[in-house]
């Protein structure tokens, strides 16, 4: 069997195959290896780049998150917030300025090298200065941050009717209210989720949840307005997030939320019809 | 002598930079989850909560079981969600996973419900950690989220 170099296939591995043409398979599956390996490799560079990003805050999201925090943790609060953000920004400053340091030296190449010498200890003293006074409590802010504030842990409310943490679900609420054109299209109950979702034509959406009070909610804070509202059961959070809304409340040791694209005004309407419909174990008792 | 004293500095500075001072963290979560974004479908994107706007995780341990439950809203331009539950219980101070398991929904909301007895003793802190996978098309975004933690 001789091997034209016109017509390439994919060897068949048939035990008469010449040395040559296994030859010739060899070195293909060699490639087709290689190949995969640099994909491997490239696809694990584009990972690691990802895994090692640390996050940047815009001034726009700074100004939120204290207007955030002023609101639900008071000016003092917010005030500390603001000298943590101005250290954050010093050390970017600084952080830049070293760089700035850096392109100097090399706008003016022709300095004598013992100058350049001493320059560069002297520089590369300074980053290191700068890494290790800086660099700690920006980690340590930027971590901070994002367990304090990235995850929004939903608080008691001061007019809670039940002081203790509920972990599961022991009695099931209900709206009995319904925006108008909207159906119930799904409907999950669960000992620790409760779930009604509702739908229009227009394939618009909205849903109501009941969760046991033991529950981290997290939110996109950038685009997050926060807005307290009084309702009959006493404080409630009011969410507008790039056209997603959200009302949470607390009431008889539960989280309960409305969301979707409805107004504030309809969403506290259906809030407000919130009733007791069934206990999980005892059957229906409306 | 000139070549000298440059190489001196030189080996200086090269030794200032070696030894600034590294930082480790605390080590909480020793578990590996490269496998699991490498199997990720499509392209990652370096931005957070672009495609996610909010999310829920609970987690309760009670007779011998840990119950888990989770919800992502996601903003309409999302086409997929990849939800990875990890069920952990910390012993000697480090994360451990005792459980894992995966929900994946082609739409902009999703929610899960997972329990194991596997690995729950008394005597330990338990918590939830789901990682997010939002796509838009081809590109996702990864959130992780954590409940807070119960003892039990």
């Amino acid at each position: 069997m001789k091997f034209t170099g016109k017509k390439e296939t994919v060897s068949s591995g048939k035990p008469n195959e010449s040395t040559e043409d296994e030859d010739m398979r060899m070195s293909k599956d060699a490639k087709l290896y290689k190949g995969l390996e640099e994909l491997n490799e490239e696809k694990i560079k584009v990972l690691m780049e990802a895994a090692d990003q640390e996050p940047e805050f815009s001034k726009e999201h700074d100004a939120k998150m204290r207007q955030m925090v002023e609101e639900r943790f008071g000016p003092e609060a917010a005030e500390k917030m603001s000298e943590i953000q101005m250290t954050r920004q010093k050390a970017d400053d600084d952080e830049k300025r070293t760089k700035q340091n850096g392109k100097l030296y090399q706008i003016y190449p022709r300095f004598k090298k013992i100058a350049a010498a001493i320059l560069i200890v002297f520089m590369l003293g300074a980053i290191t200065m700068s890494t290790e006074a800086f660099r700690v409590p920006i980690v340590n802010f930027i971590m901070n941050f994002q367990k304090e504030f990235m995850g929004v842990s939903v608080e008691h409310s001061e007019t809670m009717v039940d002081e203790s943490e509920k972990e599961t679900i022991e009695e099931i609420y209900s709206l009995k209210k319904k925006i108008e054109g909207y159906e119930l299209f799904e409907e999950i109950i669960e000992p620790r989720l409760v779930i009604r979702r509702y739908k229009n034509q227009r394939q618009q959406k909205y849903k109501f949840t009941q969760q046991p009070e033991a529950l981290t909610s997290w939110f996109d804070n950038e685009d997050t307005g926060y807005e307290s509202v009084d309702m009959i059961y006493g404080k409630a959070l009011f969410n507008d997030n790039d056209k997603i809304y959200y009302l949470t409340w607390f009431y008889d040791g539960y989280i309960f939320e409305i969301s979707g694209e409805l107004t504030k005004e309809e969403m506290i309407s259906l809030a407000e019809s919130l009733y007791f419909k069934e206990a999980t174990e005892e059957g229906v008792n409306e | 002598m000139m070549k000298k004293i440059l190489s001196l500095m030189l080996c200086l500075a090269l030794l200032f930079t070696i030894s600034s001072p590294v930082y480790a963290e605390e080590v909480e979560d020793n578990n590996e989850y490269m496998e699991e974004e490498y199997q990720m479908e499509g392209t990652p994107s370096l931005l957070r909560w672009s495609n996610i706007s909010s999310a829920t995780a609970g987690l309760s341990v009670t007779g011998g079981t840990a119950y888990s439950a989770m919800t992502v809203q996601a903003y309409s331009k999302v086409t997929t969600i990849v939800v990875y539950t990890y069920i952990q219980k910390k012993v000697n101070g480090v994360w451990t996973n005792i459980y894992q398991g995966i929900d994946k929904i082609n739409d902009d909301y999703i929610w899960t419900s997972r329990s194991t007895t596997s690995g729950v003793a008394k005597g330990y802190t338990y918590r939830l950690r789901g990682r997010i996978y939002a796509y838009v098309g081809t590109t996702y975004e990864l959130v992780t989220i954590y409940s807070s933690e119960k003892s039990y």
